[in-house]
């Protein structure tokens, strides 16, 4: 009988040798090899040119992240703790939902130039109104009977938003953050492809003007692996620990 | 410590005549009634977590409250949940839940779980302490327990208890002057001086 924690690693050699044998019986120039891969990989990281071009996408996606996550958590408490705020500015967020990503990146560029800060500002702009809803959520799943508690011993302000209010959010917090990860970062390779000359995004847009299918899956793979090693090192422990309490981690 | 409120109402249903309440320090008074009658919204109000009609809101002491259910935090451990109110200090043995501490309240039963809440409630050291319908859930030995723990804190330190409870031998074993509430909108009348 497997271990459980030993399918997961399994399952992705076994899509590593299906890549493999298909690249090798297919020999085309569409399917680049693993051997191919890893070749372009040691290039570009004997260069630098990885480090300095995931280095730049990283910085971008956490901006954005920090952004959208501080505005997005706010509106959201907001909106779900008042029911007239959310009553006037519901249509808002809709319509900012529904707003294409390509069409907030052009709009930030046109306004504020082809900067470093109209590029995360257009990444944050696309993430706020995910984070706000589901934040939202969170605000109206707050147990006001807790809040009666907080009121007889006194906690107030910031005080009772870490010890009554911050707990009773985090499993909405973690869903903000995976989400919030997995967009950003697909978007700040759009913003990259647009109008930046370095990054991820850059960099698969010049390869693919080459037609180095290689190289544009070095940059990619790698980027994946950042996310699933924040994925795995940061995100999971912290929701394991926050999870703890309700007795399902 | 004397306590006077206009009427209280609930949409268009008054459910409290105005009153007045004058709790004596070192003393525990009892309010009984039939459910429904207004003693937890008697209790809030005074505790200044609800107003009356006039828009009257008290919070003039500092107050140790235990709610008819435990509202335990669940992220915090039982130590930790004490600690929200005061200094935890002997509450745990006292309260047999030196065993029990670093459980979280979903580990707990709803007799170990309502101690918690009244250690928190006296954690506090309050001037004024209200307890509603404290005694459910518990077995006899937790009842005697509970009420040597509420006397001796009301003695320590010198303050008024006022608690809900439909069972005349809790008021009996506490020494309780007894108040109820009757009629609908209820009014407030003293049963018994202890």
């Amino acid at each position: 009988m497997l271990r459980s924690p030993l399918l997961p690693l399994l399952s992705t050699i076994a899509l590593i040798l299906l890549w493999a044998v298909l690249a090798y019986s297919l020999q085309s120039r569409y399917l680049p090899t693993p051997f191919d891969v890893a070749s372009a990989f040691e290039t570009e990281f004997t260069s630098g040119a990885l480090f300095f071009h995931l280095g730049a996408t990283c910085l971008r996606v956490l901006g954005a992240f920090c952004l959208a996550l501080l505005f997005g958590t706010a509106l959201g408490l907001a909106l779900g703790r008042s029911p007239k705020a959310n009553l006037v500015f519901d249509p808002w967020l809709i319509f900012a939902l529904n707003l294409p990503a390509l069409v907030v990146i052009v709009f930030c560029y046109l306004w504020l130039g082809l900067t470093e800060t109209a590029a995360i500002i257009a990444v944050a702009l696309n993430k706020i109104p995910n984070t706000a809803v589901t934040m939202r959520e969170g605000a109206r799943a707050l147990d006001p009977s807790l809040d009666e508690v907080a009121a007889i011993y006194g906690y107030k302000g910031w005080n009772k938003f870490i010890h009554f209010t911050l707990p009773q959010l985090e499993p909405f917090l973690a869903a903000a953050i995976r989400n919030g990860l997995a967009l950003i970062w697909k978007i700040v390779l759009v913003v990259e492809l647009i109008g930046r000359n370095n990054g991820v995004g850059f960099q698969i847009n010049f390869f693919f003007a080459q037609f180095d299918l290689a190289r544009i899956m070095v940059y990619t793979l790698s980027f994946m692996v950042i996310v699933g090693l924040i994925e795995a090192f940061i995100i999971k422990p912290w929701e394991t620990r926050a999870r703890f309490w309700r007795g399902d981690a | 410590m004397k306590f006077t409120f206009a009427s209280k109402s609930f949409g268009t249903q008054t459910i409290l005549a105005p009153l007045t309440l004058t709790l004596e320090k070192g003393t525990v008074t009892a309010l009984m009634g039939p459910s429904g009658s207004g003693k937890t919204t008697l209790l809030k109000m005074i505790a200044g977590l609800d107003q009356d009609d006039a828009q009257t809101l008290k919070k003039p002491l500092k107050i140790g409250m235990m709610f008819q259910e435990p509202r335990l935090l669940p992220w915090k451990t039982v130590r930790e949940n004490i600690e929200v109110a005061g200094p935890v200090d002997s509450l745990l043995k006292a309260l047999d839940l030196d065993d029990a501490s670093a459980f979280y309240p979903r580990q707990l039963s709803l007799g170990m779980a309502k101690r918690v809440a009244f250690a928190r409630a006296i954690a506090s050291e309050p001037e004024l302490l209200l307890l509603d319908e404290p005694f459910t859930s518990l077995d006899d030995a937790r009842v005697d327990l509970m009420r040597t723990m509420i006397s001796e804190t009301k003695n320590r330190l010198n303050i008024p208890v006022l608690i809900t409870t439909h069972d005349r031998a809790d008021t009996e074993a506490l020494q309780a002057d007894i108040y109820a509430l009757e009629g609908r909108p209820a009014k407030i009348r003293k049963l018994i001086d202890a």
